[in-house]
């Protein structure tokens, strides 16, 4: 290791290791060997990991290492990256965290893993997370639940809570998760770490297990914003292979990050009010004012926006991701791939429905439950149309929020990280966490979780940036601001 | 089934449903969905007092960037090898997967 | 009472586009199991569907050519059940809007069926059933598919094989699908009701599914209304029902298990954008079309002058009518059209059915028929040896001229000759002379036999007749 390596614990930047390794003042084996061993120290006590192979890292650099010498453009060169274990790799289990799963081996690569690995990244390994991205918490997992590293008592939020946890003990300088109705947002906060959910479209989901077809959207996770960015540019882009993907021009957003100079000016941030309500843990709204100050001292005004629709978020996102996913999750059957009953069997029904039973966990059954039912006959437009209805007065009301305001800006969830066990009987309560995330995803917009502080416990507090549609490059800029004036993701790291 | 909107489920609905979704819950999972499933749609009741809208509003936001070209040109591209197409099948026989014999 | 059948028919058409609809893999029949899928097509998670543009392409040409209402924007909805051979668990179709709706299939000059609506779809697999297994093979699955569906004012078996006869040609003659019912790219439902004569009130209807052959099609539906009237005249009720017909037993029998009464929870599909078609499109696609079958038939009666019948035939098949007219072109009036067209009707068509000739490229060619025929034109044969000569051309593909000459099969022209052989055969048989003389003109008939024997057919027949009659009558005048 040279002296002036960065590779120390929660000291290396993705940017900073690829632009290293293309120089030469760095080799790709150093970094392998530091993360692994991070890994080894780690991964098993958080339960980050559903899959880690050293002779797969190991294939993979030495593949890189003769492209390096090929003099290939890598702008990711030897980073190692966590895939959340919903998003399929070929050649590494993809389980969704399911026993429905358990074996299965995907023939083909997801559109980013195949962008990351072009892009010089080294998939370190596959993460936990709420079987089939359901869930908040990350306990939902037939693999266990994962561990905050804050606090190992604790959630480390969901459903990508392996990838969260993973890039806060620092096993990796990023990582990809999934959001549907906050998914890398919520763990993001409850980790003290960024995640960003992109515009809808923007990132192909060819190659992610479907949970919800309109609302799903893949985002990386890291602890620097430019990482962030770094990230972002390599996995987003259009996919032919995704009717539901937008063809974009190609973004250098690190590029623009990294030459940024903070200044706010002009910047019109609205507080959603509906959001601050009864409810909201007082340390996290202290420290979202606290935020606002210093968005305030950099030129931003800061206002108040009301979206009253926000009332319904948490119905219509239940109703028609359940809808969607119910569909989705039909085609697990056992007969072509995953888990098929090794009971006797009377007919094919029998088959079905014992594979299913044995193959689902209890939260996944419940929603799709409730999603059958808001599509079966008799029902329909009372539930699902209704639903939808209420996406569309969303919709449209954050559309205009954001005709006010440059960017909205709210807590993550009302309260940070709680204990394991604690809500994981009551369905209801935990998808009444999701009320600050929904509304973004049911909008299509792009949103970020930024670290803004700690409460009395230690624990992570993030506040949630959103702004219009492929304003990625705005969110990450005045979030760059936030954290080059306020720096307070490098005070603290979790004392693992 | 029969039309409602009192936005509550009963556990011969439920039943029903589970049916349709091919799950075989046993006893105790049905009351405990009967029972998750009616305290979620409770709270979604305040959805009955939005108003009845066009119908014609509904198709135009989504996907609002359409107008790039969606429909793939007709090339034909190589299949998976069958190795890989039957690689993750528990039964299968020959070339073809196996189920239980159907009755048509 | 009276009874009127109530009949509606639903036709699956392939599409016969290079790949799927929603995917690369290749739609060539008959390949081996499980060689045509990829992890789109077998449902695996992760995957996406994309539309194939040239089965949307195929789509807007059948509903122009059928005069439907072609809607500017259409959406894909999920219908959701389970089956083995369905590897999403849903199928991806159209449900509330259709991207066509209305239409009219004009059978012939008389009559025509109107359409409800035309919609895309995909197909499913194939379940292959062993003794205690089924086997899937999803090289079908995702095929593409359209699904026309005809309001239910059919009135008969005949009327309903008529309209899947015309709506066949139809699609054959745009090109969008060769419409081949045994190898399943023509699939035909029929919806099966009585109703009593001037009431408006509709009996129970029972469907009859995938009916593979134009004749099953018609011995299926009147079996079907037998069945039912029989129950209707004895009290009992018709029970609706999916049925599958039993050609061997000729009779309709239930199906099982798969088509119990389901919820099939349709709702918009998330993973595809509206389907839009422009009304450019549309132009575009309607100055390319083909000339329909219909227009084609009345064309080519007027044109070369032959009975409709003659023409719908020739039409049924456009590369049939092209065939038919390059070798009328071929034969530069050496012969009437009529006899070109008995030519092709009956002995090229048959032939080509039962052989399986590929008409674009066919056994005997244009020029090899029009060879043939222009020899008939000139005397050279025979029409009767003709067909001897044709034969061997299937046999031999060796042009008609050869083959006339290896065969000495020069049809005698030689007056002089017949006369002789005329005189002969008069002499051999004095009684049959008298006999002819008294009246009996039937016996004509016995003497060309006797010297198509002697000359081995290859008498002129039309000389041999005015010889043969010359003769006859002047030993009349003798007597």
């Amino acid at each position: 290791m040279t002296q002036n390596s960065p590779l120390q614990p929660y000291q290396a930047s993705a940017l900073k290791i690829s632009s290293m390794v293309r120089s030469g003042d760095l080799a790709v084996s150093e970094v392998v060997a530091f993360y692994l061993n991070r890994t080894k120290q780690i991964a098993d006590r958080i339960n980050s990991h559903t899959y880690h192979q050293v002779k797969s890292v190991e294939i993979q650099t030495r593949e890189l290492e003769k492209r390096l010498l090929a003099r290939e453009h890598l702008p990711m060169a030897g980073v190692p990256i966590l895939v959340k274990d919903n998003i399929c790799t070929r050649d590494m289990p993809t389980t969704c965290a399911s026993k429905m799963l358990e074996n299965f081996r995907p023939p083909f690569d997801a559109h980013v893993v195949a962008r990351l690995r072009h892009a010089g990244a080294i998939i370190f390994g596959k993460t936990n997370l709420d079987e089939f991205a359901m869930g908040s918490s990350s306990e939902n997992s037939s693999f266990g639940p994962t561990l905050n590293p804050w606090d190992l008592t604790r959630v480390p939020g969901g459903s990508s809570g392996g990838s969260a946890a993973a890039v806060a003990a620092d096993l990796a300088p990023v990582a990809l998760g999934s959001d549907t109705g906050g998914s890398i947002r919520q763990p993001a906060a409850f980790c003290g770490i960024y995640g960003l959910k992109p515009t809808y479209g923007t990132v192909s989901r060819f190659g992610l297990v479907s949970y919800a077809s309109s609302l799903d959207q893949i985002g990386p996770f890291a602890r620097d914003i430019c990482d962030l960015a770094l990230v972002h540019d390599v996995i987003s882009g259009h996919d032919p292979r995704d009717s539901t993907s937008r063809v974009l021009d190609s973004t250098n957003v690190c590029e623009e990050l990294i030459r940024y100079e903070p200044n706010l000016n002009g910047t019109k941030i609205g507080l959603i009010k509906e959001l601050f309500a009864t409810g909201l843990d007082t340390s996290i709204n202290a420290a979202i004012q606290e935020a606002a100050d210093a968005l305030r001292k950099l030129g931003a005004e800061i206002r108040e926006v009301s979206i009253p629709s926000l009332k319904y978020s948490v119905s219509s996102y239940y109703l028609i991701a359940t809808a969607e996913a119910s569909a989705n999750l039909a085609r697990y059957d056992g007969i072509r791939y995953g888990h098929r009953t090794q009971e006797p069997v009377t007919s094919l029904k029998d088959l079905y429905k014992k594979s299913r039973q044995e193959g689902f966990g209890r939260e996944v059954k419940q929603r799709i439950m409730l999603g059958t039912f808001a599509l079966s006959s008799g029902y329909y437009d009372a539930y699902y149309g209704k639903a939808t209805q209420a996406r569309r007065l969303i919709a449209h009301e954050f559309n205009k929020a954001l005709e006010e305001a440059d960017f909205l800006l709210s807590p993550v969830a009302p309260t940070t990280a709680f204990r394991l066990g604690e809500k994981i009987n009551d369905p209801l309560t935990m998808y009444l966490g999701d009320i600050c995330t929904l509304g973004v995803n049911l909008a299509g917009l792009p949103a970020l979780s930024v670290p803004c502080g700690w409460d009395k416990s230690n624990l992570p507090i993030g506040m949630q940036i959103i702004g219009r549609p492929l304003s990625e490059k705005n969110l990450l800029t005045t979030a760059r601001a936030y954290e080059r004036s306020v720096g307070l993701h490098l005070q603290r790291q979790p004392s693992l | 089934m029969a039309e409602t909107t009192d936005f509550s489920v009963d556990e011969s609905t439920v039943a029903k449903v589970a049916d349709l979704a091919n799950l075989q819950l046993s006893a105790a999972e049905l009351i405990g969905f009967q029972t998750q499933l009616t305290r979620i749609l409770r709270y979604a009741v305040d959805l009955r007092d939005l108003k009845a809208e066009q119908k014609t509003a509904d198709q135009t936001e989504r996907f609002a960037f359409e107008s790039q070209e969606l429909e793939r040109e007709d090339q034909c591209l190589a299949s998976l090898p069958p190795e890989l197409a039957l690689g993750n099948a528990t039964k299968t026989e020959g070339t073809a997967f196996s189920v239980p014999r159907v009755i048509d | 009472m009276q009874f009127e059948p109530i009949i509606g028919l639903e036709v699956h058409c392939q599409l016969a586009t290079n790949s799927k609809l929603f995917c690369a893999c290749s739609t060539v029949f008959g390949a081996d199991a499980n060689h045509q899928v990829c992890e789109v097509c077998l449902g695996m998670p992760g995957t996406l569907p994309v539309l194939n543009k040239t089965a949307v392409h195929y789509a807007i040409k059948l509903a122009i050519a059928v005069g439907g209402r072609i809607n500017e924007q259409s959406t894909f909805a999920r219908k959701q059940y389970f089956y083995p051979d369905l590897p999403k668990g849903y199928q991806i179709t159209q449900f509330e809007q259709p991207y066509c709706e209305g239409g009219v299939v004009q059978v012939d000059k008389e009559t025509r069926v109107e359409l409800i609506r035309i919609h895309i779809e995909e197909d499913a697999g194939k379940n292959v059933h062993a003794r205690d297994s089924s086997h899937i093979d999803y090289n079908r699955a995702g095929m593409p598919l359209v699904e026309i569906v005809s309001k239910p004012t059919i009135r008969s078996a005949a009327e309903a094989a008529a309209y899947l006869r015309s709506l066949r040609s139809l699609v054959r003659h745009l090109g969008i699908s060769d419409g081949n019912l045994e190898e399943g790219s023509f699939r035909c439902d029929a919806n099966v009701s009585l109703k009593p004569v001037g009431s408006s009130v509709l009996g129970t209807r029972c469907e009859i599914k995938n009916l593979n052959s134009f004749r099953y099609v018609e011995r299926a539906i009147n079996f079907e209304i037998e069945r039912q009237r029989e129950l209707i005249i004895n009290g009992m009720p018709v029970i609706q029902q999916t049925l599958l017909f039993d050609a061997e037993l000729g009779r309709t029998i239930p199906m099982r298990s798969k088509e119990e009464s389901h919820d099939y929870r349709y709702f918009p599909d998330p993973d595809l954008p509206f389907l839009r078609i422009s009304k450019e499109r549309i132009k575009t696609i309607t100055a390319a079309l083909p000339e329909l079958p219909l227009a084609m038939a009345s064309r080519i009666a007027e044109q070369y002058t032959l009975p409709d019948h003659d023409a719908h035939l020739l039409t049924q098949d456009k590369v049939v009518a092209h065939y038919f007219e390059q070798v009328v072109l071929a034969c530069e009036n050496s012969v009437s059209s009529k006899i070109v067209a008995n030519w092709v009707i009956g002995e090229v068509i048959p032939l080509a059915s039962e052989q399986n000739w590929n008409m674009s490229n066919p056994v005997i060619p244009y020029e090899s028929l029009a060879g043939l025929l222009k020899l008939i034109g000139i005397g050279t044969v025979s029409s009767k040896i003709a067909k001897v000569v044709f034969e061997e051309m299937v046999k031999s593909g060796e042009n008609p001229a050869l083959i006339v000459d290896k065969l000495g099969l020069v049809q005698v022209s030689d007056e002089g000759a017949i006369a002789k052989i005329v005189d002969q055969v008069i002499e051999e048989n004095p009684e049959q002379v008298t006999q002819y003389l008294s009246g009996k003109d039937k016996v004509l008939g016995f003497f060309v036999g006797q010297i198509m024997r002697a000359s081995k057919g290859k008498m002129n027949p039309g000389l041999v007749n005015s010889i043969l009659l010359k003769k006859l009558d002047q030993r009349r005048e003798h007597n």
